[in-house]
């Protein structure tokens, strides 16, 4: 080796034990440097839209688990009796079993009927009133509810924050020392968005791996006709079964509950709800806003005669004839409604306690 | 051989300068580190600071969480056993009407003093003669409970039902009509009753210093001036949200700009 070489090499060796005298100490500034959680993948199946996750709560596998870990864990609850899944069991398709009103954990019972959690990534407002801007902030509705869950919402962080798992975990889904409440927020709501549900019968039909009966299929037929059922107009055909618009179907012309008025303070919002999805409906009894009514019989007759007339009934509705339907119609779109039920849902490993 | 020796010599010459480098930047990261622990220091030249200090009061006296007694306008003798609101968006105007507007979220906790005064940072040095803030969170912040600090919905300041944040919320107790005592309970919020309150101030100069400014805020002006609600037992639990009875929303509105009022700075 010439000695102008040896000269280099010695010049480099300087310069790289430099470098690494610089990166120790670059690490003691940051000692355990968060490297991120691994993105998660949703799976969308064919018939069912893009899912627009919101740019401030990305999924990943991380959130993912930890959502669900949560979604099961009583700890949530004033008294740790009461988790989520208490009253929205995978069974019904995450509603609560024949419970017209769920009681929380001092007996109380609520004034609605627990709703159907599918596809909730889908939509944009949440509870039967659109009441909750967003998924995230759902969240701490039913953990403060006095007829739910009743906890303080800093106690149950504060809960979190003590237990022996949930630090590490949380710090493994979102990074930091101390979990918040957005933490919080963020993982149950990312749990929420795998929830979906699109392989029923009706969808293996779409895809050509399933037949539906005649009936099953007359009954698709008098669920478009404007002239029949006309459900299409508000539970959209197809992929979601709800286009997710506040309504009054005309369950009441005085409203016990005013609905959407309560959110807006609109007055024409009287008596409005979220037009619910139809997918899993058999498994989802007693139904509408109250579960008032306990069959999809009493749903089916409900259109065709019961509904009352009032100023802010659906126009769709106001001008539909009493008595459209006969009773063979009634009977085929309640078999089409059973086409919409997704047992590999129910039974998805994946949403069940971890 | 010689030359052999030789650069075996400029090896530990190397070696030396290697170690020189290295001891060179492990001190310029030490100096590092301890920029991280001392605060940064604003240039002196052209800012100074500014304590903002809300001091909450009934009638002129301050308030005595839980058990002082205040009458308001309406002849009721009332107490208060939680006092909160948000303050945002602070900002300052000089007195060639430029502004500032500092973008914050305080929530003013009047049972802890601590909660009732914030500092701004980086207040350009000037006259300035008035200032502006909001009660309240404005709508990009109140559709979503996805925020942090003082925004964070585990401090008691939003509602369960509905997404948003109760800008202000007094509770409490009165005495009713038959003498016996009732609760009382004011929850205002939603984005159309956001508040903006603008109060001159007498004119102050920042010049790379730290001031204090002192701003009042009354609740017996809250519930008086110029607007008189009563408490009546009939009625005096009272929800941004509530359906019914909604007249109070506004008079609370119009009240806020006489409840709060500029005291001095130091
Ligand atoms: C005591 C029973 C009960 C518990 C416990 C409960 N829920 Fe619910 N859930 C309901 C009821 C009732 C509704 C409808 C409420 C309304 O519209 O006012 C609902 C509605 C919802 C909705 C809205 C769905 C939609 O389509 O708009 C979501 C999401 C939800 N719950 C998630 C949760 C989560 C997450 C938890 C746990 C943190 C939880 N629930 C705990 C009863 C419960
Ligand atoms: C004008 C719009 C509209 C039309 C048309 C309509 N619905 Fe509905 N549907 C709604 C709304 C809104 C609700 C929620 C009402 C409530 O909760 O009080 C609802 C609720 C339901 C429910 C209860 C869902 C649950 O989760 O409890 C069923 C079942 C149902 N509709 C079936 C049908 C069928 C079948 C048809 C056609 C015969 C139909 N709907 C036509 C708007 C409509």
């Amino acid at each position: 080796m010439s000695n102008k070489k040896l000269h280099i090499c010695l010049a480099i060796l300087a310069l790289m034990l430099s470098v690494t005298v610089f990166n120790a100490c670059k690490k003691d500034i940051n000692p355990d440097a968060y490297t991120g959680p691994t993105p998660y993948l949703l799976v969308i199946p064919t018939g069912l839209p893009r899912m627009d996750i919101p740019a401030n709560n990305p999924m990943t596998q991380e959130g993912v688990a930890l959502g669900r870990k949560l979604f099961y864990d009583p700890i949530l609850s004033g008294n740790r009796t009461m988790s989520c899944a208490s009253c929205h069991n995978q069974a019904f398709s995450f509603t609560d079993s024949s419970n017209q009103y769920s009681i929380g954990i001092d007996g109380l019972a609520g004034t609605r009927n627990a709703m159907n959690l599918v596809n909730l990534g889908y939509q944009k407002k949440f509870f039967w009133d659109g009441g909750a801007a967003d998924l995230e902030s759902q969240v701490i509705g039913p953990i403060q509810n006095p007829v739910e869950m009743h906890e303080n919402l800093a106690n149950a962080i504060h809960k979190l924050n003590t237990d022996l798992e949930y630090p590490t975990l949380f710090k493994k889904a979102f990074g930091g020392d101390t979990i918040t409440t957005s933490m919080l927020m963020r993982a149950i709501a990312q749990f929420e968005r795998t929830m979906i549900s699109g392989n029923s019968k009706y969808d293996q039909y779409v895809r050509g791996s399933a037949t539906l009966t005649a009936q099953e299929l007359r009954g698709m037929e008098l669920y478009q006709d404007p002239a029949k059922g006309d459900c299409t107009h508000c539970h959209a055909m197809g992929s979601t079964f709800s286009d997710f618009e506040f309504r009054n179907n005309g369950v009441d012309s005085i409203y016990a509950d005013a609905g959407r008025y309560k959110i807006t303070l609109i007055g024409s919002d009287s008596g409005k709800f979220k037009t619910p999805s139809l997918r899993n409906i058999a498994l989802t009894a007693p139904y509408m806003h109250d579960g008032r009514f306990t069959t999809l019989q009493q749903c089916l007759d409900h259109y065709n005669t019961g509904f009352h007339y009032s100023p802010s009934l659906d126009p769709v509705l106001s001008v539909s004839p009493k008595g459209r339907m006969t009773a063979q119609d009634m009977t085929d779109i309640i078999a089409f409604l059973h086409t919409l039920t997704d047992t590999s849902f129910i039974n998805n490993q994946a949403f069940k306690h971890p | 051989m010689i030359s052999a020796i030789r650069s075996r010599f400029s090896g530990f010459r190397y070696a030396g300068i290697a170690a020189i480098c290295a001891l060179l930047v492990t001190a310029s990261c030490r100096y590092k580190d301890k920029a991280v622990v001392v605060t940064p220091v604003t240039p002196t030249s052209s800012y100074g600071s500014l304590t903002v200090k809300f001091s909450n009061e009934a009638g002129g006296t301050a308030i005595v969480m839980g058990s002082g007694t205040y009458t308001n306008a309406a002849g009721n003798a009332y107490k208060v056993d939680l006092l909160k609101y948000f303050v945002s968006n602070f900002t300052l105007i000089k007195s060639d009407n430029s502004e500032h507007n500092f973008a914050n979220y305080k929530l003013i906790n009047a049972a802890d003093t601590s909660t009732c005064s914030f500092t701004l940072d980086s207040v350009a040095n000037g006259t300035y003669k008035a200032v502006r803030f909001y009660i309240g969170v404005d709508s990009a912040k109140n559709h979503t409970l996805l925020n942090e600090g003082d925004l964070n919905p585990s401090n008691g300041m939003v509602w369960t039902w509905s997404t948003g944040y109760i800008f202000f919320k007094h509770e409490g107790t009165f005495i009713n009509d038959t003498g016996g005592t009732s609760v009382l309970l004011y929850h205002y919020g939603v984005d159309a009753n956001m508040k903006t309150i603008d109060i001159p101030v007498s004119a102050f100069t920042i010049a790379a210093d730290h001031k204090t400014m002192l701003l009042k805020f009354d609740l017996n002006k809250q519930y008086g001036d110029p607007n008189v609600i009563t408490f009546d037992s009939g009625n005096a639990v009272h929800q941004s949200l509530e359906t019914r009875d909604r007249a109070w929303l506004g008079q609370m509105k119009a009240n806020f700009s006489s409840a709060f009022t500029f005291d001095k700075v130091q």
